[in-house]
């Protein structure tokens, strides 16, 4: 079963190239050929200068997110076989500067995930359980967040949002996710801090819920609900600094 | 040449590398922690790991049922005064990871779960669903942050170490983004850059799993230790080769061969267990050097079944329930569904032993100290001593945790105690070796970078697969000394200074090719069979020889040399290695003996 | 090779103004923010007419009211004006849609340990349409009845 497909990928080599051009080339492929498989295909036999991120194989690192036929995808989670019959243009992921080649430049995103605290600032009301000893967390609370915490920050999501497109202050969906996912868990203490991000115009608001970035997200993570969620909170937030001014 | 200092520096920024910047951090945060990766840092490949980490948890648990496990589990080639350090580290580092939120799963009263694994008497292993590695890393990860006396080098490829005076002062790093090279001066170095199982064609590991580190500390003089043992996980997906978590055993998914059999029976480890019941050490639960050795048996037999991608057995998961899978085993089911066209649900998923962990990596003692003055190791690419001739699953992930903290203090310790080394002498020592990585970019050549590495890969299944001899070993030896000759005239036509991956694939394919060697130059002269080195021209244990680590050291000029270190017994001494019923019998007996001589 | 200075030149890609048309979903996005211009005008609509509508009513002079009344009756009778509001109909129903498909994403509800699926809450969306809708139609009705009956 040797079909093959046509692959043609946008290409920029920043020390000759002014602006990116397409390179097209032939695969031949089986029925369990991935799109990152097809491109090392294409590295060790016809263009070993082609530049891509990949590493896991398997969806859970992260790197080789791309646009495929316009749409943002894994490439290691993207089969030839459903594209069978056509063709595939394959571009670095929308949204972002690019590098080299597929590679894209992804620190704005790197720095918004730095930026919103991603990490444990522990409650000042619970006590520490000491050692060897566990934050009791019982399966319902894991449940309130554990979906947000599934996000592989890959870049998808940036690459999904027409927001991001247009104002690259946007904290983003990964990250505001991410933000949301900490608020919500029970161990915490710093959601006051965080909520600052939030209410932010860079934050919550400059989401005008398009979804689509949850209809990409390759884990499932449903950024646009944890967003949602945080403008409810945003606006708990702005209510009640209302009523305190008041008084 | 671009030139920052710090106290400490980190190559490697997956589960022991970040554990290791935030204990430096933690221990002196006037330090200045260098983090650095040729990826970010949640690119790691901790990242896929899937079951879980041990720690004793439970009242019916002890930590000398960890320690036994795993002595036991090493065919007793491990360090046992460091293994009683590990095992009483494990636990509390699981818990420090759940004040970092690390979203472990719970019982309903919102304490720690955890689920049995092979070769563990009692359940010990904590998990977050099945994507554990994954939560880990990024905790870790998203932790680290907080500190900001960490720096992060992410996507900075490390060129070589920098020596003066046979001690490390650095590392000459290139900068793949930006394309500059950049000399990070250190008082101490650690490196944490895990294992080199992309030596083989076959294995669930990401591209990155290169081997960078133990090469780096390799060329430098220091051994690389019990290279021969590397683990096949029994069930990885055939063509693709990523990992079905041992979970799925663990939570009572069973093998069968071509006619529904569960042969595992026949291979020591029986007697045959209810279904939807896994009994710790018996059938599936046994280790994953038997378990992958029986396939080996049974493909020999022919009681495998065909398909168009090798030889497999079936995983069957069905009995579990589509909810219980769901809530346990997602990424498992999700895993199946792509990479194989099976839902867990409602078909065996069908599997082979995969290449995927490197017992052995470089020499260093119980607290991570390498050979080399200032240079420490942790993480799958050392071999602090723990893991012996079989690693135990679930002990790797939390060896990152125990002895990345253990490295992160030594090292700054170290640091703080050491002085920088000399600017010219470093920077004349960086040149040469940029020169000498720049040597191999050239258009002329004409041998790929791709053949090699698939012809090494090939050969290393071939020689040093699950079963190995000394012909075949041989075999495989002579083609590595072969492809090395033929390396020397690699082809690499890209001269750019961003992102050049071509030039990045043929330095790590130098490393892998001289991490080769050692793994099979270690497997040569170790003529016994032992956990995961199964030899057919010497298929007993023979403790009297080899009951010894065995050392291989670097030679620019040809072959590694092979010699041998004592192995630290402290409580357990060598016994017949056991599992299923006979495991019982010999406890049964091991205590009437006891009570025959009170 | 130039190792000692950065040859690093990110491309950005421009943003085009039809951004948005080769792709469904954002086509679909931007209809559904679009709805708001018909509805804009439909707001304007009404307020014009019930302007009209009061002020004859209050109008001093009967004849010049009744007029005036006449007037906006005849413009909101013409089938133009008839078939705009017909688009805005369109309009609310398909603003109205999409809403209920996203509704699960800005609530959550929990029964035990488990997250409710989100499909339960379009359903509630779509009954309680319904149910407003068959009593909006049975006020509506019910007065016309009664004035035939009389």
């Amino acid at each position: 079963m040797a079909d093959k497909m046509k692959i043609t990928v946008l290409r920029y080599r920043p020390e000759q190239d002014e602006q990116p051009w397409t390179q097209s080339f032939e695969v031949e492929y089986t029925h369990e050929m991935s799109l990152l498989e097809a491109l090392n295909v294409i590295k060790d036999t016809q263009a070993p200068e082609l530049s891509f991120r990949w590493s896991c194989r398997m969806a859970i690192c992260g790197s080789c997110g791309m646009m495929v036929n316009g749409t943002p995808k894994l490439a290691c989670k993207t089969f030839l076989r459903d594209y069978a019959g056509q063709e595939m243009l394959i571009e670095p992921l929308a949204n972002f500067p690019i590098e080299r080649d597929l590679v894209v430049d992804l620190s704005d995103f790197i720095e918004k995930l730095e930026r919103i605290k991603p990490y444990i600032i522990p409650k000042e009301d619970v006590p520490y359980p000491g050692e060897r000893r566990e934050y009791i967390q019982t399966p319902k609370q894991l449940e309130k967040y554990r979906q947000f915490s599934m996000c592989i920050n890959c870049g998808i999501c940036y690459a999904a949002c027409p927001q991001y497109k247009l104002n690259k202050e946007f904290i983003g969906p990964a990250a505001l996710t991410l933000l949301y996912r900490y608020n919500e868990d029970s161990r915490d203490g710093g959601k006051a801090e965080r909520m600052k991000l939030v209410n932010q115009d860079s934050g919550v608001w400059s989401c005008t819920f398009v979804g689509y970035c949850s209809q990409v997200c390759p884990k499932g993570v449903d950024p646009a609900s944890a967003i949602q969620l945080g403008k409810v909170e945003s606006a708990k937030d702005y209510l009640i600094s209302m009523f305190k001014k008041e008084q | 040449m671009d030139i920052v200092k710090a106290d400490v520096a980190i190559v490697g920024a997956g589960g022991a590398g970040l554990r290791a910047a935030i204990a430096a951090a933690e221990l002196n945060p006037d330090l200045n922690v260098a983090l650095i990766s040729k990826v970010y840092p949640m690119r790691s490949h901790t990242v896929a790991a899937e079951g879980g980490a041990a720690g004793v948890v439970r009242d019916d648990d002890s930590l000398d049922n960890h320690f036994v496990d795993t002595v036991a589990g090493g065919d007793w080639l491990c360090e046992q005064d460091v293994v009683e350090y590990f095992v009483e580290h494990t636990t509390k580092e699981l818990y420090q990871l759940e004040h970092w939120g690390c979203p472990w799963s719970r019982k309903p009263d919102g304490r720690i779960n955890v689920r049995p694994f092979g070769g563990m008497k009692v359940p010990r292993t904590w998990f977050a669903a099945d994507k554990t590695g994954f939560h880990m890393l990024h905790t870790l990860f998203q932790t680290s942050i907080k500190y900001p006396s960490i720096k992060r080098y992410d996507e900075h490829f490390v060129l070589d170490l920098l020596v003066e005076d046979n001690q490390v002062k650095g590392v000459i790093t290139l900068d793949l983004q930006n394309g500059v090279t950049r000399l990070i001066k250190a008082k101490s170095v650690i490196i944490a850059t895990g294992g080199s199982n992309r030596c083989y064609r076959f294995n669930t590991n990401g591209g990155i799993v290169t081997g960078d580190g133990m090469a780096l500390a390799y060329r430098h003089g220091v051994p690389l230790r019990d290279m021969e043992f590397v683990q096949y996980h029994p069930t990885g997906l055939p063509g693709c080769g990523v990992l079905m978590t041992e979970g799925c055993r663990g939570e009572g998914g069973v093998l069968t061969n071509k006619d529904g059999y569960r042969y595992l029976q026949d291979y020591g480890l029986g007697p045959e267990t209810p279904l939807g019941h896994p009994k710790s050490k018996y059938m599936e639960l046994g280790p994953r050097d038997r378990v992958s050795q029986a396939f080996w048996q049974e493909q020999k037999k022919g009681r495998t079944i065909k398909t168009h991608l090798g030889d497999v057995v079936n995983l069957d998961l069905r009995h579990l329930g589509a909810d219980y899978l769901h809530e346990r085993l997602p990424f498992i089911c999700e895993l199946a569904k792509a990479y194989v066209g099976v839902d867990p649900v409602d078909a065996p998923v069908p599997v082979r032993p995969t290449v995927h962990y490197t017992m052995g990596g470089i020499e260093t003692d119980g607290k991570t100290a390498t050979k080399l003055h200032g240079l420490y190791a942790a993480g799958e690419c050392a071999s602090v001593g723990i893991h012996g001739a079989n690693r135990l699953g679930s002990n790797s992930l939390v060896e990152t945790v125990v002895f990345g903290r253990v490295a992160g203090e030594e090292a700054a310790k170290f640091a703080m105690e050491n002085e920088f080394g000399s600017d010219d002498v470093l920077e004349k020592q960086a040149e040469n070796s940029l020169n000498k990585a720049l040597s191999i970019i050239d258009g002329k050549r004409n041998e790929s970078v791709a053949d090699i590495r698939n012809e090494m890969g090939d050969a290393m299944e071939e020689g040093i697969g699950i079963y190995r001899d000394e012909e075949s070993i041989k075999a495989t030896i002579e083609k590595l000394t072969a492809l090395k000759e033929r390396y020397k005239n690699i082809k690499v036509t890209d001269s750019s200074t961003i992102f050049n991956t071509d030039w990045l694939t043929a330095i790590e394919l130098g490393f892998l090719l001289g991490n080769a060697e050692a793994m099979a130059y270690s497997a040569l002269n170790r003529k016994e069979s032992r956990g995961s080195h199964q030899r057919l021209d010497y298929v007993e244990r023979n403790d009297e020889q080899f009951l010894k680590h065995s050392l291989a050291t670097y030679n620019p000029d040809g072959a590694p040399s092979i010699s041998y270190s004592s192995v630290k017994i402290t409580k357990s001494q060598p016994a017949k290695r056991v599992y299923g019923k006979a495991a019982e019998d010999a406890e049964q007996a091991k205590k009437a003996a006891l009570a025959a001589n009170k | 090779m130039e190792l000692n200075k950065s040859t690093r030149k990110p491309y950005v890609r421009p943003v085009k103004a039809n951004w948005w048309t080769n792709k469904g979903f954002y086509i679909a996005y931007m209809l559904r923010e679009g709805t708001c211009i018909p509805i804009f005008l439909f707001v304007l609509e009404l307020l014009w007419a019930y302007a009209c509508i009061a002020c004859g009513a209050a109008s001093k002079d009967p004849m010049a009211g009744l007029q005036r009344i006449m007037f906006a009756k005849s413009i909101i009778q013409n089938p133009l004006v008839i078939c705009f509001n017909i688009l805005v109909l369109v309009a609310v129903v398909y603003h109205a849609i999409t809403w209920f498909n996203l509704m699960p994403k800005a609530q959550r509800l929990f029964i035990g340990n488990k997250l409710v699926d989100g499909k339960y809450f379009v359903i509630a969306l779509y009954a309680v349409t319904i149910l407003v809708t068959i009593f909006g139609a049975i006020c509506f009705f019910s007065d016309f009845l009664w004035l035939f009956l009389k």
